[in-house]
């Protein structure tokens, strides 16, 4: 029997808002896209997203229902990218953009440290 | 005279050795042992550690961490030769987890420039650790020299058929590979899963990921190179199925969350895979898995095959 938790679930709590791991010399953001509309605009927020400066390559295949930016560090930020792409979604309200967030960070120096 | 060949040379040596290696992979019949003739090289070159592209001063077996997967079948024998060419620096070694041989003769270091043969009989089923042994270990061992060798039980019904199988071999990454100070003090850096930070978190520059179906079998043969660490291996949304202690059916645990795998360890992981989503395998010793020590297993429909240990050498990212 499978645990009964999403693993999507899981895969927010845990992992994943990386700003880049402590020995990469360029950074992965990840965008979640839901929404039953997403498909249909794969190719225009990759499209967005290529020609936005810093973007050196995006990947909407690897990882169903979201979008693998790398980025030159310090070019652009995560939180660009997201509006960026909720902007050209304006149209399209069954589809949405955000940033992978998570409670845990890997990296000590991000902004995700707890507050007590 | 002797001419010193290139380091180019012992790279596609290291490369026919693998060749060689992986003609005598696959399943074989279980009525009919077989001989193998198993040929690595020490290589002493730089290796790349992350999407980033940062590289390594490693020392190998053929060139890349972990080593070449050896696979054979209970009951085979192993003819093993090392070679550790002129060109490296350093005496380097074997020693087979696998084989039941005198370590004095067998597993002792050679001197550049010089080759050590050994036979041994894989005589039990399992998925056991190999790695270098020439002093100080700690060192060999931390700067990559080491893999995992499979020993299929010669029944292949003594367990589940698997549809999907993977190598997972975990060790510690010293930044700096001299301070063997840090090493004994347990100071790592990150913590790696086939010689990569991060190598199979797609979410992290330059990550890969592990596919597989929903519904698979999916079989991870689990080592621990250590040096020092010990593994808590954990599939984050699942639950391990069954559990074999160093890779034999017959230690066989069943419904387990997590398992500990200590340094120089192994253990057979299997897990059906129910519905698709995304499964990170980690080592629960947080420390490990948030400093690179995180491997997300990708279920989907329309997973594709892929090989027994992706990405080694690392695949960098397009630029």
């Amino acid at each position: 029997m499978a645990n009964p938790l999403s693993p999507y679930a899981f895969l927010v709590g845990l992992i994943f808002f990386f700003p880049g791991n402590a020995f990469a010399t360029q950074e992965r953001i990840t965008l979640m896209l839901t929404g039953p509309a997403c498909t249909q605009v794969h190719s225009a927020i990759g499209r967005t997203l290529e020609q936005t400066a810093g973007v050196r390559r995006v990947d909407l295949q690897a990882v169903p229902g979201h979008a693998l930016i790398d980025i030159e560090p310090g070019t652009v930020t995560a939180e660009a990218l997201e509006h960026q792409v909720n902007d050209l979604l304006a149209t399209h309200p069954s589809c949405r953009a955000d940033i992978m967030k998570s409670c845990i960070s890997a990296d000590p120096r991000s902004a995700n440290t707890a507050v007590p | 005279m002797h001419t010193i060949p290139s380091h180019r040379f012992f790279m596609l040596a290291a490369g026919i050795g693998t060749l060689i290696l992986s003609n005598f992979t696959g399943a074989l019949s279980p009525a009919m042992a077989k001989t193998h003739e198993i040929a690595m090289t020490a290589v002493e070159t730089d290796v790349v550690i992350d999407g980033g592209g940062e590289k390594y001063a490693a020392w190998t077996f053929n060139g890349t961490i972990p080593g070449p997967v050896v696979r054979v079948t209970e009951g085979d024998t192993i003819n093993f030769t090392l070679t550790n060419p002129a060109t490296n620096k350093n005496p380097h070694a074997m020693d087979f987890h696998a084989a039941e041989i005198d370590f004095l003769k067998n597993y002792r270091a050679i001197n550049t420039g010089e080759t050590i043969s050994f036979t041994f009989v894989a005589k039990k089923p399992g998925i056991f650790f190999y790695h270098c042994g020439a002093p100080p270990m700690i060192q060999h061992v931390a700067r990559g020299m080491f893999g995992a060798i499979i020993v299929d039980p010669k029944d292949a019904k003594a367990w589940p058929k698997a549809d999907r199988e993977y190598v997972l071999v975990q060790s510690e990454y010293f930044k700096n590979p001299n301070d063997v100070q840090a090493m004994f003090d347990r100071k790592y850096d990150g913590v790696m899963f086939n010689g990569g930070i991060f190598k199979y978190h797609p979410f992290v520059s330059g990550g890969g990921k592990l596919d597989a179906k929903p519904g698979e079998r999916v079989r991870i043969y689990f080592v621990n190179a250590g040096p020092n660490e010990f593994s808590s291996f954990h599939p984050i949304g699942e639950i391990w199925d069954n559990v074999y202690e160093s890779g034999n059916p017959a230690n066989k645990l069943t419904g387990v969350q997590t398992y500990v795998v200590g340094p120089g360890s192994a253990a057979t992981f299997d897990v059906v895979v129910e519905s698709a989503g995304a499964y990170p395998l980690v080592t629960h010793s947080l420390t490990g898995a948030l400093r690179g020590a995180t491997a997300v297993l990708l279920a989907s429909p329309d997973a594709k095959p892929m090989p027994l240990m992706p990405m080694v050498p690392w695949e960098l990212p397009a630029k």
